[in-house]
């Protein structure tokens, strides 16, 4: 599913987010700034096709942004429109969090399969511990007769 | 997710009458009509969701734990999708979480594989509280065995917190490294523990892959290796000619003169009335499902609902408290890695000791934590955050410490503790919120007792203990979540005295002598365990039962 012209953010929309998202996720560490990582470009288009629920709280976040500064008007809406910060932080941190280079920073590489033999004998059995537990005996109360 | 419009069978003729209707395709369902339409009885299903669709879960995905933060949320009032029917919960403490579709809620479940323990079936015996159940541990057990080699569970047999039984049909999965960490912390303090039984294979099994340890469990399994019953039980039942009819949403359960059920009418997604006829019913439609279903069946007959003389239709509702231990340790554990299902268990503190200020216990199972986002989140809801006074809080140059610190390096506890019965607890039938189908809606009246609360916390200071026994460099405790109620259990008791009990120790309903409830709704008390294993045995043992009683049963 692609991202229609109309539910695609304008430029504008797009300059104010990517402002709000910094005040969010600014650069730290070896961590990049949101906007380094490109959060209100495609990133953000991601975010919202797969979340259109959160796009008008979204807009209204961005709306209430408008000539303001970002740091003042991110806690304005953490103090008065819950609805609204809660969307853009899901939006920035979303779209953060599935950047390939922000995984690659993290060495997070996504939730992959992984191989094993399941019939690899566990450490547990072969180290002392299950056998401990064992030795403790029962924990259950039986069926009374 | 995208609604599959797909039928698996052809929807019953018009007036056609079965031998048996079966209300709901989840786990109780599934295994009454797989094991109903073996021995050639006609067996109709109707079910209000569609078949799952492997495709749509998001888990191999970018996106997963956006999408688990709404489409995929447990919480049917989060998702509010058409299939779900919307929960007032205004007065409940507890969100009950649950998912319409073939598979019902296990679509979502994280098959924590935990039969009820012998304690469990006998409360009032051992503890003088609440209830017995009509039958034992004992009892029940050939029909568990029967249902784990359907399932296809992976575990490790011996767990000193059972008592001893044979091996299971997969080898246990990997603990892997949060497993071990939420292990070391107990075997230095000398309690209970034991490698994870889940309802997950570890080897092919019965249409089920094995598991990849993708972690994405609680979202649906994109590999087909979380045991639901579309994969384990339907094609076996389709196989044997049952008929399972999806988007089919029934609004009441009929009755003749002679009050006997004789089938149930239901609206299919184009909002067309049907009726389905039956000679016996048997309604599988949850803890919640399945009283709202009785109290909207009402008639001359039955006034206060079907089923219902006792009055206890829709009271005693448990959704067992949950409280979550977070535990960060300075290690790597790569605890994005499933399964989700649990690595480890421990039964140390599960049995009642009243010195402790509470009546029974609880059971500690450790989970892995997911991605970024689940650095402050737990199955889809921010509950690891702390408040927001100012940005700084919880974002800024402290989200990025919060998740270097936490991503891959934490464990979850979940601590799933007995919800005793208490009448006061309630599904009631909402007098205006309704359905997509303009079927009026449910609404829970629900309060966590002083029970509970102590309970709750003297197991969190407890797991506590155990987390910083492994080490930990910080804890984070969420005491009684709302968005955990799982297990929805009790609103239809099972007992032998018709003024104190809906149905009988068969599943069958004392009021009407062809009308069955075969779910967790007739659980007399709730254990302190995941229920899918006890419902899917008490599920088999109440269909053998009627199968064995066929020739007596009393019909329209």
């Amino acid at each position: 599913m692609s991202v229609t012209a109309a539910a695609s953010l304008s430029p504008e929309q797009r300059s104010l987010f990517r402002a709000l998202a910094d005040v969010l996720i600014p650069a730290y560490g070896k961590m990049p700034a949101a906007s380094a990582v490109g959060v209100h470009e495609a990133l953000v288009d991601e975010v919202l096709k797969h979340r259109a629920d959160i796009r008008d709280d979204l807009l209204r976040a961005l709306q209430a942004a408008k000539g303001r500064d970002p740091t003042e008007a991110a806690n304005d809406l953490l103090r008065n429109d819950e609805a609204a910060f809660n969307a853009l932080g899901l939006a920035a941190s979303g779209a953060y969090y599935m950047s390939p280079k922000v995984r690659e920073l993290l060495l997070y590489p996504g939730q992959e399969d992984v191989k094993y033999d399941p019939y690899e004998t566990p450490s547990y059995l072969v180290d002392g511990t299950i056998e401990r537990v064992i030795a403790r005996g029962r924990v259950y109360r039986p069926t009374p007769r | 997710m995208s609604p599959s419009s797909k039928e698996a069978s052809r929807p019953a003729r018009r007036d056609e009458e079965v031998d048996v209707l079966i209300i709901g395709a989840g786990p109780s369902g599934s295994v009454a009509a797989k094991h109903l339409s073996a021995v050639g009885l006609s067996v109709v299903t109707l079910e209000q969701g569609h078949m799952p669709d492997r495709n749509a879960y998001a888990g191999r995905r970018p996106e997963w734990e956006l999408v688990s933060q709404k489409q995929w949320h447990p919480n049917p009032n989060v998702r509010d999708l058409p299939r779900d029917y919307p929960i007032n919960t205004h007065e409940s403490d507890i969100n009950p979480l649950m998912f319409a579709g073939v598979g019902g809620s296990t679509t979502l479940y994280a098959a924590h594989w935990m039969p009820f323990l012998p304690s469990d079936f006998r409360v009032r015996t051992l503890d003088g509280i609440a209830d017995d159940w009509p039958f034992t541990y004992e009892d029940l057990l050939p029909y568990l065995d029967e249902v784990e080699r359907e399932v296809g569970v992976s575990g490790l047999p011996g767990n000193p917190a059972y008592p001893p039984r044979g091996s299971y049909p997969t080898p246990p999965l990997p603990i892997g490294k949060v497993g071990q960490k939420a292990a070391q912390g107990l075997d230095r303090l000398g309690w209970h523990w034991w490698p994870g039984t889940n309802a997950i294979p570890s080897v092919p099994y019965n249409g089920l892959n094995a598991c990849v340890r993708r972690g994405t469990c609680m979202t649906g399994c994109p590999e087909g290796a979380k045991s639901t019953s579309d994969i384990t039980y339907w094609p076996h039942a389709l196989k044997n000619g049952a008929r399972l009819v999806t988007g089919a949403r029934v609004r009441e359960i009929e009755i003749n003169d002679q009050g006997r059920a004789t089938g149930a009418i239901y609206i299919d997604e184009n909002g067309r009335e049907h009726r389905q006829r039956a000679k016996t019913v048997i309604v599988c439609a949850n803890g919640i499902g399945t009283p709202r279903l009785l109290l909207l069946s009402k008639s001359k007959r039955f006034p206060n609902g079907l089923a219902n003389s006792s009055g206890l239709v829709g009271r005693r509702l448990m959704m067992h408290p949950f409280s979550a231990v977070l535990g960060v340790y300075d290690e790597d554990l790569e605890s994005w890695r499933g399964p989700f299902g649990q690595n480890i268990d421990s039964f140390q503190y599960y049995e009642t000791d009243e010195k402790r200020g509470f009546m029974r216990g609880a059971k500690w199972g450790a989970m892995p934590a997911g991605g970024p986002l689940g650095a402050m989140s737990f199955v889809g809801t921010k509950v690891f955050a702390g408040g927001e006074a100012g940005i700084e809080d919880s974002w800024g140059a402290n989200l990025h410490k919060v998740v270097e610190r936490r991503l891959g390096h934490s464990v979850v506890w979940g601590i799933i503790g007995e919800d005793l019965p208490e009448a006061s607890n309630r599904v009631e039938i909402d007098p205006d919120l309704t359905d997509s189908d303009g079927i009026p809606a449910p609404k829970l009246v629900y309060k966590v007792s002083e029970n509970s609360e102590r309970l709750l916390r003297f197991h969190v200071d407890r797991c506590v203990e155990a987390v910083k026994a492994a080490g930990a460099i910080e804890t984070v405790i969420v005491h009684q979540m709302p968005d955990t109620g799982w297990h929805l259990l009790g609103t239809c008791k099972m007992g032998d005295d018709p003024k104190t009990s809906v149905v009988n120790q068969w599943g069958r309903t004392h009021d009407v002598p062809n009308l069955y409830i075969f779910d967790a709704s007739a659980f007399p008390t709730s254990g302190g365990v995941n229920p899918t294993a006890t419902i899917m045995s008490v599920s088999l043992r109440q269909t053998r039962r009627l199968i064995a009683d066929r020739r007596n049963q009393e019909t329209p």
